[in-house]
């Protein structure tokens, strides 16, 4: 169990390290109200994310949820102010959100902290987020981390070409998260996909490691319009994160498929190696904004505090 | 380097899985047919194999505490961890079934009692079918609970089905081929990328030269 004030302490210093680091660069930070109405979330997530809400009922009857993440209240938020994006905004925060599961080992509660950028795509604002994960996790004290960039594009793509039933393509989304190739291999052949395709898809759902031998390789791939330009970005978005002097962190995993099903452009995961789990997970999301009646594109990250303090803990014990 | 760190069921897979390294060049002193040694190392000090139950390999790789695991496809299914799945090891094939009496599931059939060590798999199975179920959780003896009346049908693995046939009871479906695979965790492939892929090539390695010894013979 963590001690409540080492928490306590924790939660200071990573809000000190987000101000620190991010008000120069003009983010200011947020708060959101906990309880958000269930309708925000009920036309936005899965059957099995929804069941995942902490739900109340207020005393109109009305459903009232317990914030699950930052992002969509945020989104919700802003879009009842203004329809377009009239000018960059930049904000971060370190809130609580709730969630609950089947496995009572894992806390409701959880702490994230996290940065959204409300911008248009572009490989110069992309990589600022990307970037602004590796300057705080660097600033907290971690040093062997890597950041997985992916493209949510890439499965879509690859969904497009398979016309496949629902049922098909939830199968596929699962092999590619597991990196399972042998059975998406048997998988492609059972449906009758010719040789030529199957070995694109392979290629392209299974690269993964330092980015440029990545990129190196998929040139020498025969892939059609969509995929090439979706890769000229991510090696952008890279190519930008090099010049910032963070180039080293950064693995492609052109095989990341996220359980959150809105992003729309780049996503992108953080882990160190002395902890199993993600410490942060974000991407673009540029439609979700739309179910709000807006038009506001924006990319954005969350991290997981109390994973970031295990990783940080772990490695001063190890070193 | 750190020790890569896999995580096996002790007996016959953990057997396997120190053959394969060692067909690939990993040594392990002898130290392995030591009943009570719960992690052993091997010779180079590279790799580290921890003993623990099957159904648990899953959790030690999903928590990082082991960066690879050795498991049947059956355990990786029923307990669905965010893991990755990199290989198929071939050895270890049977099936997951759901058997009974000859009788027990005709094809209009709305409701099911059924009994089993993978809940979630049969759940997941009887949804999907549209069958309403009332699943019991056994932990050994599985084909008794027809017998016993506890159950109408029982989803389990298989491998000849004779244990089903001295029973009296049969295969009714296949739910899924099982077979043993490599699970790795997701941080240690994304900081200790090399390492895991080297020890895949040496597990490949192993696998496909036992393959071809097989097809030699």
């Amino acid at each position: 169990m963590r001690n409540l004030f080492q928490s306590a302490e924790e939660e200071f210093e990573i809000r000190e390290v987000f101000r620190n680091s991010f008000s120069p660069k003009g983010y200011r930070e947020v708060n959101l109200p906990v309880l958000e109405s269930y309708e925000t979330y009920e036309s936005l997530q899965s059957n099995q994310s929804r069941k995942s809400l902490l739900k109340l009922i207020d005393h109109a009857g009305d459903i009232l949820v317990l914030r699950p993440d930052v992002t969509i209240p945020l989104m919700r938020e802003l879009a009842t102010s203004s329809k377009n994006l009239s000018e960059e905004l930049r904000c971060w925060y370190v809130q609580s959100v709730f969630r609950q599961s089947d496995d009572h080992t894992i806390p409701t509660e959880r702490r994230q902290a996290g940065v959204e950028l409300f911008s248009r795509q572009s490989a110069v604002n992309d990589a600022e987020v990307i970037v602004l994960a590796c300057l705080a996790l660097t600033e907290l004290g971690l040093k062997d981390f890597k950041i997985e960039l992916g493209h949510a594009g890439i499965l879509q793509e690859l969904n497009r070409f398979l016309h496949l039933t629902e049922d098909e393509q939830l199968q596929v989304k699962s092999f590619i998260q597991m990196k399972n190739s042998s059975e998406l291999a048997s998988f492609l052949i059972q449906n009758n996909v010719d040789k030529t395709t199957r070995k694109l898809l392979l290629e392209t759902a299974f690269s993964y490691g330092e980015p440029t031998s990545v990129f190196n390789r998929l040139r020498e791939t025969p892939l059609n319009e969509k995929m090439t330009s979706i890769i000229q970005h991510i090696e952008k978005v890279y190519e930008r994160v090099v010049a910032l002097g963070y180039g080293s962190h950064v693995t492609v995993d052109l095989g990341m498929v996220n359980d959150m099903d809105y992003y729309s452009g780049i996503q992108f995961q953080g882990f160190s190696n002395t902890i199993g789990k993600p410490l942060l997970m974000g991407g673009r999301y540029d439609e979700v904004s739309r179910k709000f009646g807006a038009q506001l594109p924006a990319i954005g990250f969350a991290s997981d505090v109390e994973a970031i303090f295990t990783a940080k803990n772990n490695s001063l014990k190890t070193n | 380097m750190d020790p890569m760190k896999i995580a096996v069921a002790k007996g016959r897979i953990a057997e396997k899985a120190r053959e394969l390294l060692s067909e690939g060049g990993i040594s392990f002193p002898d130290t392995l047919y030591d009943e009570r040694k719960l992690v052993i190392s091997s010779n180079d000090g590279d790799f580290q194999l921890l003993f623990v139950k099957a159904s648990d390999v899953p959790t030690y790789v999903e928590k990082g505490a082991a960066d690879i695991g050795i498991v049947g496809k059956d355990t990786i299914m029923e307990d669905g961890k965010d893991v990755y799945e990199l290989q198929d090891l071939g050895f270890g094939q049977c099936q997951l079934v759901v058997a009974g009496f000859p009788d027990s599931f005709p094809e209009d059939t709305k409701s099911l009692t059924v009994a089993t060590k993978y809940p979630a798999i049969a759940k997941a199975y009887f949804d999907k079918a549209g069958i309403r179920t009332e699943i019991s959780r056994l932990n050994g003896s599985i084909e008794l609970a027809p017998i016993a009346g506890l159950s109408d049908v029982i989803v389990d693995i298989v491998e000849t089905g004779s244990t089903l046939r001295d029973n009296g009871l049969v295969v009714l479906r296949e739910i899924a081929k099982v077979s043993t695979r490599v699970i790795v965790n997701k941080a240690s492939y994304a900081t200790k990328t090399g390492n895991v892929k080297k020890c895949m090539e040496l597990l490949k390695k192993g696998v496909d030269e036992r393959r071809a010894d097989y097809h030699n013979t």
